[in-house]
Parts: C-alpha cells; sequence; structure tokens
C-alpha cells in the first residue's frame, strides 16, 4: 500500500474545560489513557477509520481530531483553528449539567447563529437549545465519563455516553453511531469533490446525518456497480489505494 | 427573651430580615457567579459561604445604623455582640474545621477522620494564637475567649489582605485603564500571528498524517511476517550498516515524532501570543468607546490619588504620625474655612460620613465579590474538591477583609463615631493596625509597581520583533 496518502479530513472537537475531550479522542484513536494535561491551544490526534464498513466500498481513511482547548480566556483566540473542518464533536461531561448547557455557546460559534444559552431545568428544553440539524456541517453530541454515572438511562439515537478510560467495543451501539458520523462528515468532503465529477450521477448525493442502512443499497444497486465503485475511488482525489489490492 | 419591649422587638426583627437578606444574596451569588459554569455538589459550603457574607455585610449595615441612629441603642448594641461573635465564631471554628475536615477525607479512611479534623483544627488555633506574639496585643490577662483577643487576631490578618489587595489595586487600575500603557496593536498585527499558527499547525498535521500511515503500514507488515528476534550484537550492527540507517519504519516513525514534539510547543506558545495580542486589541478598541474614554480619565484621576496614598503612607511611617483628622471632617472645615460655605458641621458631618462609609462598603464588597469570581472562575478547573477547599478559604479572607475594614473605619468618620466604635470593638491599639496597614500597603503597592514594570517590559519585546 503506498504511503504517500497526504490527505486527510478535519474534525473538531469542541467543549468546555476539563469535560474530557483529550481523553476522547486518544479512546477514539484507540489508545485510552488518563491524565492528560489541560490543552493549550490546539492538540491533533489521528485516528483510522473505516469509511462505510461492510460495503463494497470499504476504504480506511484517516481522521484529524482537533482537540481544541476550551477555556474561557481561550475561546477568541480558538476560532482560529476552526477554518476548513468538515464534522464537529460537541463534548458535554455527564456529571456537570452546565457544560451540556454551554454547549449552545460551542454551535454558536462554529456556524454564527446566535442560540441563547439559557438555564433551563428541563432537559428536553435543553436538548432543543443545542440544535445540531441547524448547524450546516455534521455535529455529534458526546456525554463523557459514563463511569461516574452508571444509573443514566439509555440515549437517543445521536448522542453518545462514553467512558474514555476504555477502548470503545467493536459493534457496540458506540462505535455504530461514531462511524455513522464520521461517514457523513467524509461524506460531505466527497460530495463537493465530486460534484463536479462526471461520477456525480453514479452515486446519490448524500445528506448529512442519514444512516448507513439506508443508503447502502441505494449506491450498490446501480447499474454498473462495481465498475463506477473502482473508477470512483481511482478519480476521487481521495483515495490512491491502487485498484486489485486491499 | 423575656421582657422584651415592643421596639426591640422590632428592631430584632429587623435585624433578622436584613441577615436573612444577605444570606439569600450571598446563596445566589454562589451558583449563579462563583458556579456558573459547574453544579455545585456541596451544599454545605454553599452554606457556610452564604453564612459568612451575611454576617459580613450586617456588620458594615450595623456601623451605618449607628451613623444614622435607627434602631434604639440598646438593642443596636445588643446586634453588635451577636453578629461580632458570630462571626467570629465563623471564621475560627466553624470554616477551619470544615475546611481540615475536607482536607482530611480526601486522605484518610472513615474511622480516623473526625479526630484527625479536630487535631488539625487544634493546630490551627494553636497558629491563630501565636500571630498575637510579634505585634501589641493583650495579655491573656484579660481573659482568653473574649471578643477582643480573637478580634484582635484577625484583625491583623485581615489588614494584611486588605493593604495588599489595596495595594495592588492602586497600583494596577491606573495601568489597566489608561492608554498611554496600552501597546499599539492593530488587527493585521493579529493577522499575522494567526497565519504563524495556522502555518505550524499544517506542519505539524503533516508530519503526524505521515506518522500515523508509516505505523499503520508497520502494523500490516509485523502482522504478515514473524517477529524476527534480534540479538544485542545484531541490532548494534544494524544500527550502524547503511542499509537500515534511517529507513526503517520504526526509526522514520520515531524521528517524525521526535520533529513534531518542538512544533507542537511552539504552536502552544504563539496560540498564547495570539491570546494576548487578543486581549491586547480588545483594550486598544474599548478605549476607543465612550466608556473607554471615561474610563481613562478616571484612571488619571485614581492615578493621582494613588501617588498621593502611597505618599501620604511614606510619610506616616517616617514621621510616626497617625492620622488625626478623618477626611469628613476636613471636607467640611475646607468648605466652611476656604469656600466660605455656612454650613453646620455637626448636622453635615453625619450625612456626609454615612455617605462616605456606605460607600466604601458598598465598593469594598462589589470588589472583594468581584476578584474573588475571577479568581476562582479562572484556577478552578473541575467541581472537585480542591475547589471547595478554595472556595471555604475565600470565605474565610472574606470574613477576616470585612472585619478588618471595620476595624478601619474609624479612620474615616468623625470623632464621636470613633468613639462608638471602640467602644464596640473593645479596647484594641487601633493605631497600631493603621501603622500596619501603611506598612503593609507601602510594601505591596512598590512591589506591585516593580512586577507591572517587568511585566510590560516582558511583553513589548514581543512586539518589537
Amino acid at each position: 500500500m503506498s504511503s504517500l496518502d497526504e490527505t486527510s479530513t478535519k474534525i473538531l472537537v469542541l467543549g468546555d474545560s476539563c469535560v474530557g475531550k483529550t481523553s476522547l479522542c486518544h479512546c477514539i484513536a484507540g489508545e485510552p489513557g488518563r491524565n492528560y494535561d489541560s490543552t493549550i491551544g490546539a492538540t491533533v490526534i489521528m485516528a483510522w477509520h473505516e469509511y462505510r464498513a461492510g460495503t463494497p466500498e470499504q476504504r480506511t481513511e484517516l481522521l484529524e481530531l482537533w482537540d481544541i482547548g476550551g477555556m474561557v480566556a481561550h475561546r477568541q483566540a480558538a476560532q482560529v483553528f476552526f477554518e476548513g473542518a468538515v464534522g464537529a464533536i460537541l463534548v458535554h461531561d455527564l456529571t456537570n449539567k452546565r457544560s451540556e448547557e454551554n454547549l449552545a455557546t460551542w454551535l454558536t460559534m462554529l456556524d454564527g447563529k446566535p442560540r441563547a444559552p439559557k438555564t433551563s431545568k428541563d432537559p428536553a428544553a435543553v436538548a432543543l437549545k443545542v440544535d445540531i440539524e441547524s448547524c450546516n456541517i455534521p455535529v455529534l453530541i458526546v456525554g463523557t465519563k459514563a463511569d461516574l454515572v452508571p444509573h443514566k438511562g439509555p440515549v437517543s439515537y445521536d448522542r453518545l455516553h462514553i467512558d474514555s478510560l476504555k477502548n470503545i467495543l467493536r459493534g457496540s451501539a458506540n462505535s455504530i453511531t461514531l462511524a455513522r458520523f464520521f461517514d457523513s462528515c467524509l461524506d460531505r468532503t466527497r460530495r463537493t469533490s465530486l460534484s463536479s465529477s462526471f461520477f456525480a450521477a453514479n452515486s446519490r448525493s448524500m445528506t448529512p446525518n442519514t444512516s448507513i442502512a439506508g443508503s447502502g443499497p441505494n449506491v450498490t444497486s446501480s447499474g454498473a456497480a462495481s465498475n463506477a465503485n473502482v473508477t470512483n475511488r481511482t478519480m476521487s482525489p481521495f483515495t490512491t489505494i491502487p485498484i486489485g489490492q486491499s | 427573651m423575656d421582657g422584651l419591649t415592643d421596639v426591640e422587638g422590632k428592631d430584632a426583627n429587623v435585624m433578622l430580615g436584613s441577615l436573612i437578606l444577605f444570606f439569600a444574596t450571598g446563596w445566589l451569588f454562589y451558583t449563579k457567579q462563583l458556579f456558573k459554569n459547574y453544579e455545585v455538589h456541596n451544599r454545605t459550603v454553599q452554606f457556610i459561604f452564604s453564612l459568612t457574607f451575611s454576617f459580613s455585610c450586617s456588620l458594615f449595615e450595623l456601623i451605618i445604623f449607628e451613623i444614622a441612629d435607627v434602631m434604639a441603642p440598646l438593642s443596636r448594641s445588643r446586634c453588635w455582640t451577636f453578629c461580632l461573635s458570630l462571626i467570629l465564631i465563623t471564621l475560627v471554628v466553624v470554616i477551619p474545621i470544615y475546611t481540615s475536615f475536607l482536607l482530611i477525607s480526601g486522605i484518610v479512611r472513615r474511622h480516623f477522620q473526625l479526630p484527625l479534623s479536630v487535631g488539625l483544627w487544634l493546630v490551627f488555633i494553636w497558629f491563630f494564637w501565636k500571630i498575637g506574639d510579634p505585634f501589641p496585643m493583650l495579655s491573656p490577662k484579660h481573659g482568653i475567649f473574649t471578643i477582643e483577643q480573637v478580634i484582635s487576631r484577625v484583625g491583623v490578618v485581615g489588614v494584611t489582605i486588605m493593604a495588599i489587595l489595596s495595594g495592588f489595586g492602586a497600583v494596577n487600575a491606573p495601568y489597566c485603564y489608561m492608554t498611554i500603557f496600552t501597546r499599539p496593536v492593530e488587527e493585521f498585527h493579529v493577522c499575522q500571528l494567526e497565519k504563524k499558527l495556522t502555518h505550524t499547525m499544517d506542519l505539524i498535521v503533516l508530519k503526524k498524517r505521515k506518522a500515523a500511515r508509516y505505523e499503520l503500514e508497520k502494523k500490516r507488515l509485523s502482522g504478515e511476517k514473524p517477529q524476527k528476534e534480534t540479538t544485542f550484537l545484531e541490532r548494534f550492527w544494524d544500527s550502524f550498516s547503511e542499509k537500515s540507517s534511517g529507513s526503517t519504519l520504526a526509526s522514520q516513525i520515531d524521528r517524525l515524532k521526535e520533529e513534531i514534539v518542538p512544533l507542537e510547543t511552539l504552536a502552544r506558545f504563539l496560540f498564547l501570543d495570539l491570546v494576548e495580542l487578543r486581549q491586547m486589541l480588545n483594550r486598544v478598541e474599548f478605549s476607543k468607546t465612550f466608556m473607554g474614554i471615561y474610563f481613562n480619565i478616571l484612571g488619571h484621576f485614581f492615578s493621582i490619588y494613588c501617588i498621593w496614598k502611597i505618599f501620604i503612607s511614606f510619610i506616616n511611617i517616617v514621621f510616626d504620625r497617625v492620622g488625626k483628622v478623618d477626611p469628613v471632617t476636613k471636607t467640611i472645615e475646607i468648605g466652611v474655612h476656604w469656600m466660605g460655605i455656612p454650613l453646620d458641621i455637626s448636622f453635615w458631618s453625619q450625612y456626609i460620613s454615612f455617605f462616605l462609609v456606605g460607600v466604601i462598603a458598598v465598593t469594598s464588597v462589589r470588589g472583594l465579590l468581584i476578584t474573588m469570581t475571577k479568581f476562582f472562575v479562572s484556577i478552578s478547573n473541575a467541581a472537585s474538591s480542591l475547589s471547595n477547599i478554595i472556595v471555604l478559604l475565600m470565605a474565610q479572607i472574606m470574613g477576616m477583609y470585612f472585619v478588618s475594614s471595620v476595624l478601619l473605619m474609624r479612620m474615616n468618620v468623625p470623632e464621636e463615631y470613633r468613639q462608638i466604635l471602640t467602644r464596640i470593638l473593645g479596647d484594641l491599639k487601633f493605631n497600631f493596625y493603621h501603622r500596619w496597614f501603611d506598612v503593609i500597603f507601602l510594601i505591596s503597592a512598590v512591589s506591585s509597581i516593580v512586577f507591572l514594570t517587568l511585566l510590560h517590559k516582558s511583553g513589548s519585546s514581543m512586539f518589537r520583533a
């Protein structure tokens, strides 16, 4: 396999100070650990991801997780890192309700639409305030320190509760949601590059946050399926995996 | 409480009502300002903080009542004794015991927690007593558990804290608000720095990408062929042979990782510079608004006042005099003698000292709360036990600060009210406290000037480069 692949996808990891963003990034990358210092500025952590795992289009893609320090004094300066991101993970601390309410502030920083982070006791109202559907890039909300709140009930399909000290088990609900999110981010990069490509007609346009299960059969059922896949691979600037290998 | 007359009952209600009001204010301040980013897990700490706050504010309230002659004198003195003893008990018993309990409960098991925390508290009491030794305090002949003994020691610590904070504040306020100290920062400086930072981050990402792909390939290669056990000699020769120098995947990965580390440090420093530049830019923009201009002019007056204050405390120490005339009477004298305004001294002195005490009380409460919020929000990272201990320490400092400001208030009010305060606070050597305040204020102001000059010089070198 050629090791000169020069592209990777930028995904931001945002949240208040001390919610566990750095631990979460290392957990996603597969090396969970503890005792990380408070991040100043941004650190980039690389993580491998199997794009569209289980379909003929499966590829290994590299993600850059930009772990951005959440200290209040640094917030204005941290916006220099937002350039060029195709997705965002908003992290909050499950033991600290205020960190979830402050996610609205981070969302406003991302897309500039004003949202008032007014405190509210009703969890449904808090969830509505952080309306990620209105944001123009795919957003995933993750709650960390799940080992400290074992009594929490099941969550909705688009949120995760993660214990960053352990590996994310393959096939668990968390890993599926995470994979779906990363796939939607990667779809956005493919879609913008293929929009002018001749083969755009073959791949159905993906809207962010759609589930893979719904869209998988659509793509593979197109007429010259295997041909399209092969030529997609060589024509798309995002892959350099030579045909016939892997 | 039998034999209460109607008036006394009303006075007691007024006192109780105001105590509850202050308690509620302290409670709200705790949740809305101090802990605005986190949940409050420990309600006991919140209760203790609000209790200290309410007693401290009631002290100021009682002084104002004294001057304005609001309640009956007997109930006033009862309230004084009540409030003073309660706040002193809180400062010396409640807060230290709970602080030592929090400190110990993180370390030791359940059984030993209570006796060890009581032991730590006794150590604290011993040190507290020993504070009185180098200073002119009352000898134990006058009784150990009286208000005078405790308040004299609390006064020393509180006056020291007050003087340090005033000294630093007196120097820092003009530095922050006056425009001659702001550096000329413009938007394009910020853009330049942002470009540098983005470029560094791109370099980091490039190297990390390469390292990640090499690692993936290394994993695949090592998965395909079995691990070869290399002997020490073989590895030794390998490190010299040209075939493998720098071309094995592992060495390339290591080399990339080594290159990444200084880049990340550089990125961190650039980011911190960017934060500081943005703050400077915000300050420059603020100084162009009306509020900014207003604060700038205020800063000029304030700097004159601070220079005068530093000068006066220096004179006080050198010539060993304690100010005899308070500002209220002095102002009225100036008004009467120099400007010829016919003022009734005794009539106006009450109103002016009432106003002055009110202003001092409100500004010191507000200033302390704002400083505490800024300090706490900036250093507290998570709702851990450490932040609870910090809040308790802040409550302790707040209580001591307010008690000693009551003590020092004597200097600012006319003669008849001075006697009232002397009667209430007991037989303390007040002149000592004023002298001590002047000394510490001078030391603090001078060291802040030195510190801020160094800071300014080190910062400006960045802009020259």
